[in-house]
Protein backbone atom coordinates (compact mmCIF):
# COMPACT_ATOMS: atom_id res chain seq x y z
CA UNK A 1 0.00 0.00 0.00
CA UNK A 2 2.77 2.48 0.93
CA UNK A 3 4.40 2.46 -2.54
CA UNK A 4 1.03 3.45 -4.05
CA UNK A 5 0.51 6.26 -1.53
CA UNK A 6 4.08 7.48 -2.04
CA UNK A 7 3.66 7.53 -5.81
CA UNK A 8 0.43 9.51 -5.43
CA UNK A 9 2.12 12.03 -3.09
CA UNK A 10 5.06 12.51 -5.44
CA UNK A 11 2.67 13.05 -8.34
CA UNK A 12 0.71 15.57 -6.26
CA UNK A 13 3.93 17.42 -5.38
CA UNK A 14 4.97 17.55 -9.04
CA UNK A 15 1.54 18.89 -10.07
CA UNK A 16 1.70 21.43 -7.21
CA UNK A 17 5.07 22.71 -8.43
CA UNK A 18 3.74 22.95 -11.99
CA UNK A 19 0.59 24.84 -10.99
CA UNK A 20 2.38 27.24 -8.64
CA UNK A 21 5.22 28.00 -11.03
CA UNK A 22 3.71 27.49 -14.48
CA UNK A 23 6.22 29.04 -16.89
CA UNK A 24 5.26 32.51 -18.08
CA UNK A 25 1.88 33.06 -16.45
CA UNK A 26 2.99 35.01 -13.39
CA UNK A 27 5.32 37.01 -15.61
CA UNK A 28 2.34 38.40 -17.58
CA UNK A 29 0.42 39.25 -14.44
CA UNK A 30 3.26 40.97 -12.61
CA UNK A 31 2.92 43.93 -15.01
CA UNK A 32 -0.30 44.64 -16.97
CA UNK A 33 1.75 46.06 -19.87
CA UNK A 34 3.19 42.60 -20.49
CA UNK A 35 -0.22 41.21 -21.43
CA UNK A 36 -0.36 43.47 -24.45
CA UNK A 37 -1.33 41.17 -27.35
CA UNK A 38 -4.69 39.37 -27.76
CA UNK A 39 -3.04 35.95 -27.24
CA UNK A 40 -1.37 37.10 -24.04
CA UNK A 41 -4.62 38.66 -22.81
CA UNK A 42 -6.38 35.36 -23.50
CA UNK A 43 -3.70 33.50 -21.55
CA UNK A 44 -4.07 35.85 -18.60
CA UNK A 45 -7.87 35.46 -18.68
CA UNK A 46 -7.50 31.67 -18.64
CA UNK A 47 -4.98 31.92 -15.83
CA UNK A 48 -7.26 34.15 -13.77
CA UNK A 49 -10.18 31.77 -14.31
CA UNK A 50 -8.41 28.44 -13.80
CA UNK A 51 -5.05 28.69 -12.04
CA UNK A 52 -5.32 31.72 -9.78
CA UNK A 53 -8.18 30.27 -7.66
CA UNK A 54 -5.89 27.33 -6.87
CA UNK A 55 -2.76 29.42 -6.31
CA UNK A 56 -4.10 32.31 -4.23
CA UNK A 57 -5.06 30.37 -1.07
CA UNK A 58 -1.61 28.79 -1.01
CA UNK A 59 0.39 31.98 -1.52
CA UNK A 60 0.51 33.02 2.18
CA UNK A 61 1.91 29.58 3.10
CA UNK A 62 4.39 29.77 0.24
CA UNK A 63 5.44 33.23 1.38
CA UNK A 64 5.70 32.29 5.04
CA UNK A 65 8.03 29.41 4.19
CA UNK A 66 9.98 31.60 1.75
CA UNK A 67 9.32 29.23 -1.15
CA UNK A 68 7.68 31.39 -3.81
CA UNK A 69 7.43 29.47 -7.07
CA UNK A 70 7.61 32.36 -9.54
CA UNK A 71 10.63 32.06 -11.75
CA UNK A 72 11.81 34.54 -14.34
CA UNK A 73 15.51 35.12 -13.88
CA UNK A 74 17.35 37.73 -15.94
CA UNK A 75 14.67 38.40 -18.49
CA UNK A 76 16.65 41.36 -19.77
CA UNK A 77 19.78 43.29 -18.93
CA UNK A 78 20.25 46.90 -17.91
CA UNK A 79 18.97 49.38 -20.49
CA UNK A 80 21.85 51.77 -19.72
CA UNK A 81 25.24 51.67 -18.02
CA UNK A 82 24.93 52.63 -14.38
CA UNK A 83 27.50 52.97 -11.65
CA UNK A 84 27.46 53.86 -7.99
CA UNK A 85 30.17 56.19 -6.80
CA UNK A 86 31.28 57.08 -3.28
CA UNK A 87 33.35 60.21 -2.75
CA UNK A 88 35.07 61.13 0.48
CA UNK A 89 36.29 64.72 0.85
CA UNK A 90 36.07 65.09 -2.93
CA UNK A 91 38.11 61.99 -3.70
CA UNK A 92 36.59 58.89 -5.40
CA UNK A 93 36.79 55.94 -3.03
CA UNK A 94 34.40 53.55 -4.75
CA UNK A 95 33.11 53.15 -8.28
CA UNK A 96 31.10 50.09 -9.34
CA UNK A 97 33.27 47.48 -11.07
CA UNK A 98 36.31 49.75 -11.14
CA UNK A 99 39.79 48.19 -10.85
CA UNK A 100 41.15 50.93 -8.54
CA UNK A 101 38.32 52.59 -6.62
CA UNK A 102 37.31 49.54 -4.61
CA UNK A 103 36.38 50.82 -1.15
CA UNK A 104 33.94 48.26 0.36
CA UNK A 105 33.60 46.67 -3.08
CA UNK A 106 32.81 43.25 -1.58
CA UNK A 107 29.93 44.69 0.44
CA UNK A 108 28.52 46.76 -2.42
CA UNK A 109 28.77 43.81 -4.80
CA UNK A 110 27.02 41.48 -2.38
CA UNK A 111 23.69 40.53 -4.02
CA UNK A 112 21.82 41.12 -0.76
CA UNK A 113 22.86 44.78 -0.65
CA UNK A 114 23.22 45.29 -4.39
CA UNK A 115 19.47 45.35 -5.13
CA UNK A 116 19.14 48.37 -2.84
CA UNK A 117 22.03 50.25 -4.46
CA UNK A 118 20.86 49.31 -7.95
CA UNK A 119 17.35 50.58 -7.29
CA UNK A 120 18.75 53.75 -5.77
CA UNK A 121 20.90 54.50 -8.82
CA UNK A 122 17.89 53.80 -11.06
CA UNK A 123 15.78 56.20 -9.00
CA UNK A 124 13.34 53.43 -8.08
CA UNK A 125 13.95 53.56 -4.36
CA UNK A 126 14.69 57.02 -2.98
CA UNK A 127 13.49 55.93 0.45
CA UNK A 128 16.70 53.99 1.06
CA UNK A 129 18.91 57.05 0.55
CA UNK A 130 19.16 57.71 4.28
CA UNK A 131 19.99 54.09 5.16
CA UNK A 132 22.57 53.71 2.36
CA UNK A 133 24.23 56.96 3.35
CA UNK A 134 24.23 55.96 7.03
CA UNK A 135 25.99 52.72 6.07
CA UNK A 136 28.49 54.53 3.82
CA UNK A 137 29.28 57.17 6.49
CA UNK A 138 29.81 54.50 9.16
CA UNK A 139 32.17 52.58 6.86
CA UNK A 140 34.08 55.71 5.85
CA UNK A 141 34.53 56.79 9.48
CA UNK A 142 36.01 53.41 10.45
CA UNK A 143 38.61 53.93 7.73
CA UNK A 144 39.10 57.70 8.12
CA UNK A 145 37.73 59.03 11.44
CA UNK A 146 38.47 62.65 10.50
CA UNK A 147 36.56 62.56 7.19
CA UNK A 148 34.52 65.73 6.65
CA UNK A 149 32.31 65.02 3.64
CA UNK A 150 30.76 61.91 2.07
CA UNK A 151 28.89 61.95 -1.22
CA UNK A 152 27.08 59.10 -2.95
CA UNK A 153 26.40 59.45 -6.66
CA UNK A 154 24.41 57.49 -9.20
CA UNK A 155 25.93 57.71 -12.66
CA UNK A 156 24.22 56.77 -15.90
CA UNK A 157 24.97 56.75 -19.61
CA UNK A 158 24.39 54.99 -22.90
CA UNK A 159 26.20 51.71 -23.52
CA UNK A 160 29.10 51.08 -23.42
CA UNK A 161 29.22 53.92 -20.91
CA UNK A 162 32.26 55.94 -21.95
CA UNK A 163 30.43 59.09 -20.82
CA UNK A 164 28.32 59.02 -17.68
CA UNK A 165 26.33 61.80 -16.07
CA UNK A 166 25.16 62.21 -12.50
CA UNK A 167 21.51 61.25 -12.19
CA UNK A 168 21.27 60.84 -8.42
CA UNK A 169 23.27 62.15 -5.51
CA UNK A 170 23.17 62.56 -1.77
CA UNK A 171 25.74 64.00 0.59
CA UNK A 172 26.47 64.57 4.26
CA UNK A 173 29.09 66.54 6.17
CA UNK A 174 30.67 66.45 9.61
CA UNK A 175 29.93 67.02 12.39
CA UNK A 176 26.19 66.27 12.27
CA UNK A 177 26.22 64.09 9.11
CA UNK A 178 22.72 65.15 8.14
CA UNK A 179 21.90 63.54 4.78
CA UNK A 180 20.86 65.88 1.95
CA UNK A 181 19.58 64.58 -1.37
CA UNK A 182 21.19 66.89 -3.91
CA UNK A 183 19.84 65.17 -7.02
CA UNK A 184 16.73 62.98 -7.03
CA UNK B 1 -4.39 -1.19 -12.13
CA UNK B 2 -3.26 0.44 -15.35
CA UNK B 3 0.24 -0.25 -16.53
CA UNK B 4 1.27 3.43 -16.63
CA UNK B 5 0.40 3.84 -12.97
CA UNK B 6 2.36 0.73 -12.01
CA UNK B 7 5.31 2.02 -14.04
CA UNK B 8 5.08 5.33 -12.13
CA UNK B 9 4.91 3.51 -8.77
CA UNK B 10 7.96 1.43 -9.71
CA UNK B 11 9.81 4.48 -11.01
CA UNK B 12 9.43 6.67 -7.90
CA UNK B 13 10.30 3.73 -5.66
CA UNK B 14 13.37 2.57 -7.59
CA UNK B 15 16.41 2.33 -5.33
CA UNK B 16 19.16 4.90 -5.88
CA UNK B 17 22.51 5.31 -4.19
CA UNK B 18 21.97 7.36 -1.01
CA UNK B 19 25.25 9.18 -1.64
CA UNK B 20 23.64 11.02 -4.60
CA UNK B 21 21.25 12.80 -2.25
CA UNK B 22 23.88 13.10 0.47
CA UNK B 23 26.16 14.98 -1.91
CA UNK B 24 23.32 17.40 -2.78
CA UNK B 25 22.58 17.88 0.93
CA UNK B 26 26.19 18.57 1.84
CA UNK B 27 26.88 20.87 -1.12
CA UNK B 28 23.70 22.87 -0.95
CA UNK B 29 23.43 23.35 2.83
CA UNK B 30 27.19 23.99 3.09
CA UNK B 31 27.08 26.74 0.47
CA UNK B 32 23.96 28.30 2.03
CA UNK B 33 25.68 28.43 5.43
CA UNK B 34 28.86 29.89 3.89
CA UNK B 35 26.87 32.53 2.03
CA UNK B 36 25.22 33.63 5.28
CA UNK B 37 28.58 33.64 7.08
CA UNK B 38 30.03 35.77 4.28
CA UNK B 39 27.19 38.29 4.68
CA UNK B 40 27.95 38.42 8.40
CA UNK B 41 31.71 38.70 7.80
CA UNK B 42 31.08 41.72 5.58
CA UNK B 43 29.24 43.39 8.48
CA UNK B 44 25.97 43.62 6.55
CA UNK B 45 23.65 41.72 8.89
CA UNK B 46 22.54 44.66 11.11
CA UNK B 47 22.13 47.02 8.12
CA UNK B 48 20.13 44.52 6.11
CA UNK B 49 18.01 42.78 8.69
CA UNK B 50 17.66 44.66 11.99
CA UNK B 51 14.77 47.13 11.61
CA UNK B 52 15.66 50.70 12.63
CA UNK B 53 15.84 54.27 11.34
CA UNK B 54 19.25 53.76 9.68
CA UNK B 55 18.54 50.25 8.43
CA UNK B 56 17.61 48.87 5.02
CA UNK B 57 15.23 46.39 6.67
CA UNK B 58 11.59 46.86 5.70
CA UNK B 59 9.76 44.06 7.51
CA UNK B 60 6.99 42.26 5.66
CA UNK B 61 3.66 41.71 7.43
CA UNK B 62 4.63 38.06 7.95
CA UNK B 63 7.70 39.15 9.92
CA UNK B 64 6.94 37.62 13.31
CA UNK B 65 9.94 38.73 15.34
CA UNK B 66 9.03 42.41 15.86
CA UNK B 67 8.04 42.04 19.50
CA UNK B 68 11.19 40.12 20.37
CA UNK B 69 13.49 43.07 19.66
CA UNK B 70 16.64 43.35 17.56
CA UNK B 71 18.27 40.32 19.19
CA UNK B 72 15.61 38.11 17.60
CA UNK B 73 17.06 38.88 14.16
CA UNK B 74 20.50 37.71 15.24
CA UNK B 75 19.00 34.62 16.86
CA UNK B 76 17.10 33.76 13.68
CA UNK B 77 20.20 34.43 11.56
CA UNK B 78 22.47 32.24 13.64
CA UNK B 79 19.71 29.68 14.01
CA UNK B 80 19.67 29.35 10.23
CA UNK B 81 23.48 29.23 9.93
CA UNK B 82 23.87 26.53 12.61
CA UNK B 83 20.94 24.55 11.21
CA UNK B 84 22.41 24.54 7.71
CA UNK B 85 25.78 23.45 9.11
CA UNK B 86 23.95 20.62 10.89
CA UNK B 87 22.19 19.69 7.64
CA UNK B 88 25.50 19.63 5.78
CA UNK B 89 27.03 17.48 8.50
CA UNK B 90 24.00 15.20 8.60
CA UNK B 91 23.50 15.90 12.29
CA UNK B 92 19.83 15.72 13.31
CA UNK B 93 19.19 16.47 9.66
CA UNK B 94 15.40 16.59 9.61
CA UNK B 95 14.85 18.91 12.60
CA UNK B 96 17.76 21.03 11.34
CA UNK B 97 16.10 21.42 7.92
CA UNK B 98 12.83 22.54 9.53
CA UNK B 99 14.54 25.04 11.85
CA UNK B 100 16.81 26.31 9.07
CA UNK B 101 13.96 26.94 6.65
CA UNK B 102 11.81 28.73 9.24
CA UNK B 103 14.66 30.90 10.56
CA UNK B 104 15.97 31.86 7.12
CA UNK B 105 12.47 32.57 5.81
CA UNK B 106 11.96 34.95 8.73
CA UNK B 107 15.28 36.67 8.00
CA UNK B 108 14.06 37.08 4.43
CA UNK B 109 10.85 38.68 5.72
CA UNK B 110 12.90 41.42 7.37
CA UNK B 111 14.17 42.59 3.99
CA UNK B 112 12.45 41.11 0.97
CA UNK B 113 14.75 43.00 -1.40
CA UNK B 114 17.75 41.22 0.10
CA UNK B 115 16.10 37.91 -0.74
CA UNK B 116 17.09 36.27 -3.99
CA UNK B 117 15.23 33.77 -6.14
CA UNK B 118 17.90 31.23 -5.31
CA UNK B 119 16.94 31.40 -1.61
CA UNK B 120 13.46 30.22 -2.56
CA UNK B 121 14.90 27.46 -4.75
CA UNK B 122 17.17 26.23 -1.94
CA UNK B 123 14.42 26.15 0.65
CA UNK B 124 12.14 24.23 -1.74
CA UNK B 125 14.95 21.74 -2.42
CA UNK B 126 15.56 21.36 1.32
CA UNK B 127 11.87 20.61 1.81
CA UNK B 128 12.23 17.79 -0.72
CA UNK B 129 15.36 16.54 1.07
CA UNK B 130 13.45 16.61 4.37
CA UNK B 131 11.48 13.54 3.29
CA UNK B 132 14.28 11.86 1.36
CA UNK B 133 16.54 9.96 3.75
CA UNK B 134 19.54 11.86 2.40
CA UNK B 135 21.25 11.45 5.79
CA UNK B 136 21.53 7.69 5.31
CA UNK B 137 25.14 8.20 4.19
CA UNK B 138 27.92 10.70 4.82
CA UNK B 139 26.27 11.95 8.01
CA UNK B 140 27.23 12.22 11.66
CA UNK B 141 23.94 10.83 12.85
CA UNK B 142 21.85 9.73 14.53
CA UNK B 143 20.25 8.54 11.27
CA UNK B 144 20.79 4.88 10.41
CA UNK B 145 23.06 4.00 7.51
CA UNK B 146 21.13 3.23 4.32
CA UNK B 147 22.97 2.41 1.12
CA UNK B 148 19.93 2.98 -1.08
CA UNK B 149 16.83 5.16 -0.86
CA UNK B 150 13.81 5.56 -3.17
CA UNK B 151 14.62 7.68 -6.23
CA UNK B 152 11.67 10.11 -6.16
CA UNK B 153 13.59 13.06 -4.61
CA UNK B 154 15.87 13.11 -7.64
CA UNK B 155 12.80 13.24 -9.90
CA UNK B 156 11.22 16.12 -7.98
CA UNK B 157 14.46 18.09 -7.89
CA UNK B 158 14.98 17.61 -11.62
CA UNK B 159 11.36 18.62 -12.23
CA UNK B 160 11.73 21.80 -10.19
CA UNK B 161 14.92 22.77 -12.03
CA UNK B 162 13.20 22.10 -15.38
CA UNK B 163 10.32 24.39 -14.39
CA UNK B 164 12.74 27.11 -13.27
CA UNK B 165 14.86 26.94 -16.42
CA UNK B 166 11.83 26.76 -18.71
CA UNK B 167 10.12 29.71 -17.03
CA UNK B 168 13.31 31.76 -17.27
CA UNK B 169 13.80 30.77 -20.91
CA UNK B 170 10.19 31.50 -21.91
CA UNK B 171 10.10 34.88 -20.14
CA UNK B 172 13.30 36.19 -21.73
CA UNK B 173 11.99 36.66 -25.30
CA UNK B 174 8.53 37.56 -23.96
CA UNK B 175 10.04 40.48 -22.07
CA UNK B 176 12.39 41.73 -24.77
CA UNK B 177 12.67 39.44 -27.78
CA UNK B 178 15.02 41.73 -29.71
CA UNK B 179 17.62 41.77 -26.92
CA UNK B 180 17.75 37.97 -26.99
CA UNK B 181 17.18 37.17 -30.66
CA UNK B 182 17.89 40.17 -32.90
CA UNK B 183 21.52 40.11 -34.12
CA UNK B 184 21.41 43.87 -34.75
CA UNK B 185 20.40 44.72 -31.16
CA UNK B 186 22.64 45.02 -28.13
CA UNK B 187 22.74 41.45 -26.76
CA UNK B 188 21.09 40.83 -23.40
CA UNK B 189 24.08 38.80 -22.20
CA UNK B 190 26.28 41.84 -22.74
CA UNK B 191 23.84 44.10 -20.88
CA UNK B 192 23.78 41.62 -18.00
CA UNK B 193 27.47 40.74 -17.74
CA UNK B 194 28.78 44.24 -18.42
CA UNK B 195 26.35 46.00 -16.08
CA UNK B 196 28.83 47.55 -13.61
CA UNK B 197 26.33 47.14 -10.78
CA UNK B 198 26.10 43.36 -11.13
CA UNK B 199 28.63 42.10 -13.67
CA UNK B 200 32.39 42.00 -13.83
CA UNK B 201 32.91 42.36 -17.59
CA UNK B 202 34.28 45.75 -18.60
CA UNK B 203 31.54 47.41 -20.72
CA UNK B 204 33.97 48.93 -23.20
CA UNK B 205 35.97 45.72 -23.62
CA UNK B 206 32.82 43.60 -23.74
CA UNK B 207 31.44 45.83 -26.48
CA UNK B 208 34.11 44.42 -28.80
CA UNK B 209 32.82 40.89 -28.22
CA UNK B 210 29.20 41.37 -29.25
CA UNK B 211 29.08 38.42 -31.72
CA UNK B 212 30.19 36.12 -28.90
CA UNK B 213 27.55 37.66 -26.62
CA UNK B 214 24.84 37.01 -29.25
CA UNK B 215 25.95 33.38 -29.43
CA UNK B 216 25.71 33.18 -25.64
CA UNK B 217 22.20 34.68 -25.76
CA UNK B 218 21.03 32.00 -28.17
CA UNK B 219 22.79 29.18 -26.31
CA UNK B 220 21.13 30.32 -23.06
CA UNK B 221 17.71 30.29 -24.70
CA UNK B 222 18.30 26.85 -26.24
CA UNK B 223 19.39 25.42 -22.90
CA UNK B 224 16.59 26.98 -20.87
CA UNK B 225 13.66 26.51 -23.22
CA UNK B 226 14.87 22.99 -23.97
CA UNK B 227 15.33 22.19 -20.28
CA UNK B 228 12.74 19.42 -20.53
CA UNK B 229 15.65 17.41 -21.99
CA UNK B 230 16.85 17.14 -18.38
CA UNK B 231 14.03 14.65 -17.84
CA UNK B 232 15.09 12.39 -20.72
CA UNK B 233 17.90 9.91 -21.25
CA UNK B 234 19.94 12.79 -22.72
CA UNK B 235 19.80 14.59 -19.36
CA UNK B 236 23.53 14.34 -18.63
CA UNK B 237 24.47 15.88 -21.98
CA UNK B 238 22.00 18.70 -21.45
CA UNK B 239 23.25 19.15 -17.88
CA UNK B 240 26.78 19.72 -19.25
CA UNK B 241 25.37 22.84 -20.94
CA UNK B 242 23.95 23.86 -17.57
CA UNK B 243 27.33 23.43 -15.89
CA UNK B 244 28.97 25.60 -18.55
CA UNK B 245 26.25 28.26 -18.19
CA UNK B 246 26.53 28.40 -14.39
CA UNK B 247 30.34 28.46 -14.47
CA UNK B 248 30.07 31.32 -16.97
CA UNK B 249 27.72 33.16 -14.62
CA UNK B 250 30.08 32.59 -11.70
CA UNK B 251 32.98 34.01 -13.71
CA UNK B 252 31.24 37.05 -15.15
CA UNK B 253 28.74 38.18 -12.53
CA UNK B 254 28.51 39.03 -8.86
CA UNK B 255 25.72 36.65 -7.97
CA UNK B 256 26.76 35.41 -4.55
CA UNK B 257 25.79 31.80 -3.93
CA UNK B 258 23.53 31.42 -6.99
CA UNK B 259 25.71 29.56 -9.51
CA UNK B 260 27.43 27.44 -6.86
CA UNK B 261 24.32 26.33 -5.04
CA UNK B 262 22.59 25.40 -8.30
CA UNK B 263 25.65 23.42 -9.35
CA UNK B 264 25.47 21.69 -5.96
CA UNK B 265 22.16 20.22 -7.18
CA UNK B 266 23.73 18.77 -10.33
CA UNK B 267 24.89 15.53 -8.65
CA UNK B 268 21.37 14.32 -9.40
CA UNK B 269 22.67 13.93 -12.98
CA UNK B 270 26.37 13.31 -12.51
CA UNK B 271 26.90 11.55 -9.18
CA UNK B 272 25.75 8.08 -10.21
CA UNK B 273 28.46 7.35 -12.84
CA UNK B 274 31.05 9.14 -10.70
CA UNK B 275 30.21 6.98 -7.68
CA UNK B 276 30.21 3.82 -9.80
CA UNK B 277 33.68 4.69 -11.08
CA UNK B 278 34.88 5.51 -7.57
CA UNK B 279 33.50 2.25 -6.10
CA UNK B 280 35.10 0.20 -8.88
CA UNK B 281 38.44 1.94 -8.30
CA UNK B 282 38.27 1.30 -4.56
CA UNK B 283 37.29 -2.32 -5.10
CA UNK B 284 40.28 -2.79 -7.40
CA UNK B 285 42.58 -1.12 -4.88
CA UNK B 286 41.41 -3.27 -1.99
CA UNK B 287 41.28 -6.38 -4.17
CA UNK B 288 37.68 -7.15 -3.18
Amino acid sequence: MWPQVRAALVLAAAVFLLVMGFPGLDFFQSDPKRASTPVRKQLVALDVALRRPLVEPLEPVERFLGMNQRWHFYTTGASRTRRLELRVDGEVWHRSNHPEHRFRAAQLANPRLRHHTKNWVRGKSGSVTHALMAWAIAEVLTEKPDAQHVEMRGLEGRWPGRKLRIVRSAEASAPDWTVRRTKR
Amino acid sequence: MSSWWQRWVDHVGRPIDTRILASVRIGMAGIMALDMLWTWWLGLVPWLYVPGPDSLARPHRLWLLTDLGPEAVHMAFWGAVVSYLFVAAGLFTRPAIVVGILCEAQIGMANTLAEQGVDHICRTMLLILLFSGSDGRWSLGPAQRRDTVPGWPVDLMAWLLVLIYTASGVCKPLRDWSAWLDPSALPATYRIMADPLSGVVDPVLGHQLLPLMHAMDWATLVFEIGAVMLLTRYARWWAVMGVVMHLGLAATMKLGQFPYVILAMYPIWFAEPALRWWDARRARATGS
